[in-house]
């Protein structure tokens, strides 16, 4: 009798509400698959859009920015890129950095090239504190180059346009960084 | 419980069958690459007369770059102030692709809203002073509304003045006509309008004036690249003076003193 009724247990027919969870289980699975999907191809075209040439920070042995941390020890340097940008034929190097001792404050400068192995170093200005951004360009086409510093703060964009003019970094956009820095 | 196993295949299949239609339906896509016209939104002001070069050049250019690039691809949209609603809305709710703003409100734009970037600068010194006397005894000055980088500018340059009134774009022209203020920070296309009055540079130091404000996706397309090519060849032409001077007017004396500049934008 326990014979047949195993039997008959494993012959029963899976029931009908079984199938259809399944069948909706797939169909969820499908359509989240599709979200995603779609979801990274968007991701990939804006990414591929909104390509644009920022500079690479130059390597740790540089000249300039080994001068720069004799000059200023124990500072975390994040972003480093060199440029031409007093159109003198030697290049500056444009330093963003943070002193462990002043909490979450960024900042700054450019490093003149005097031509002798020196650097002017320029006041200290406010950098963005994430994803610190650097992309020389002369806007202008006349002498000097230009620079777009872009970053963030909690998600807040900043964006600036700087110039050396009189050894000093300006900042030509109008708008500070403060939301950013 | 046949009513209810009933009531759930009829509630399964209609849920099955819309997640499947969901998959043949028409979704909403970013604009396509191809066969697109580029919107570009523009100001009744300075770079609502670039624009105008820009789509004059581009109309008179031949065939080759039209067939090159599509015989359809950019177009223009008039808002009569950047910093308007309309000037915003038109961006965030696409009916236009990209838009020349002033730097306070594109970086408004590319802070409040995903998927937008500044892409370049594209005009600098834009704006003149009009005065009656000299500019150093300017009291009451008027700026066009919500150009807090021309307010922050005018008070570092002028620490004589006394009052800055913010007025609209449009009648600030009038404004400073009617004598209502010693002077007036204006876009140079109010300044061509009325050629008889005064006017000098804001400022000896160049600052921005306009930005380039796009939606990423359009970066990477054939019509972007077309624009570009267009823009810097019009920038190139408007850079020099005597061409500006043929286009708008003005006198000798009023190209020396300003120092208006169309800058260039990088390749995509």
């Amino acid at each position: 009798m326990k014979e047949q009724g195993k039997q008959t247990q494993a012959r029963r027919p899976f029931p009908l509400w079984g199938k259809l969870l399944v069948i909706l289980a797939a169909v969820v699975a499908v359509f989240f698959l599709r979200q995603y999907v779609y979801a990274l191809v968007e991701e990939q075209e804006t990414t591929i859009g909104a390509g644009k040439n920022y500079a690479r920070s130059v390597a740790d042995g540089h000249p300039a920015l080994q001068y720069f941390e004799t000059v200023n020890p124990g500072r975390d340097i994040f972003l480093a890129c060199e440029e031409d940008l007093t159109n003198d034929g030697l290049n500056e190097l444009v330093v963003i950095y943070h002193n462990p001792e002043e909490g979450v404050i960024n900042w700054m400068v450019a490093l003149i090239n005097r031509g002798d192995g020196t650097y002017d170093i320029t006041e200290p200005t406010r950098a963005p504190i994430e994803n610190q951004a650097i992309r020389f360009f002369n806007m202008d086409k006349e002498g000097e180059l230009e620079f777009v510093l872009t970053g963030e703060k909690d998600g807040e964009v900043g964006y600036a346009i700087y110039r050396i003019i009189d050894g000093e970094l300006i900042n030509l956009f109008g708008e500070d960084m403060e939301d950013c820095c | 419980m046949d009513a209810i196993k009933r009531g759930v295949i009829f509630l399964a299949a209609a849920f099955v069958l819309g997640l499947l239609v969901a998959f043949v339906l028409p979704r909403e896509r970013p604009r396509e690459a191809q066969d697109e016209t580029l919107l570009i939104g523009v100001g009744d002001d300075v770079t609502g007369l670039l624009m105008e070069q820009i789509l004059q050049r581009y109309q008179e250019d031949g065939h080759e770059g039209l067939s090159q690039a599509g015989s359809d691809d950019m177009d223009s949209y008039l808002f009569m102030d950047c910093c308007s609603n309309a000037g915003q809305w038109s961006l965030l709710t696409q009916d236009i692709d990209l838009g020349f703003y002033c730097s306070h409100i594109s970086m408004a734009i590319v802070n409040q809203n995903e998927g937008f970037s500044i892409y370049s600068p594209v005009i600098m010194n834009g704006e003149v002073l009009g005065y009656w006397t000299e500019p150093s005894e300017i009291k009451t000055m008027a700026i066009p509304m919500k150009r807090e980088h021309l307010a922050q500018l005018v008070r570092e340059q002028y620490p004589g003045v006394e009052r800055l009134e913010e007025v609209s774009p449009t009648s600030i022209l009038y404004a400073f006509g009617d004598r209502q203020v010693d002077g007036a920070v204006m876009d140079i296309a109010r300044a061509f309008q009325m050629p008889e009055y005064h006017y000098t540079r804001v400022c000896d130091q160049d600052y921005v004036s306009f930005c380039l404000v796009v939606r990423d996706e359009i970066v990477g397309t054939p019509q972007f690249q077309t624009f570009v090519q267009y823009y810097n060849e019009t920038a190139e032409a408007l850079n020099d003076r005597d061409t500006l001077q043929e286009l708008y007017g003005m006198d000798d004396a009023f190209w020396e003193s300003i120092n208006l500049k169309f800058l260039y934008l990088p390749e995509p």
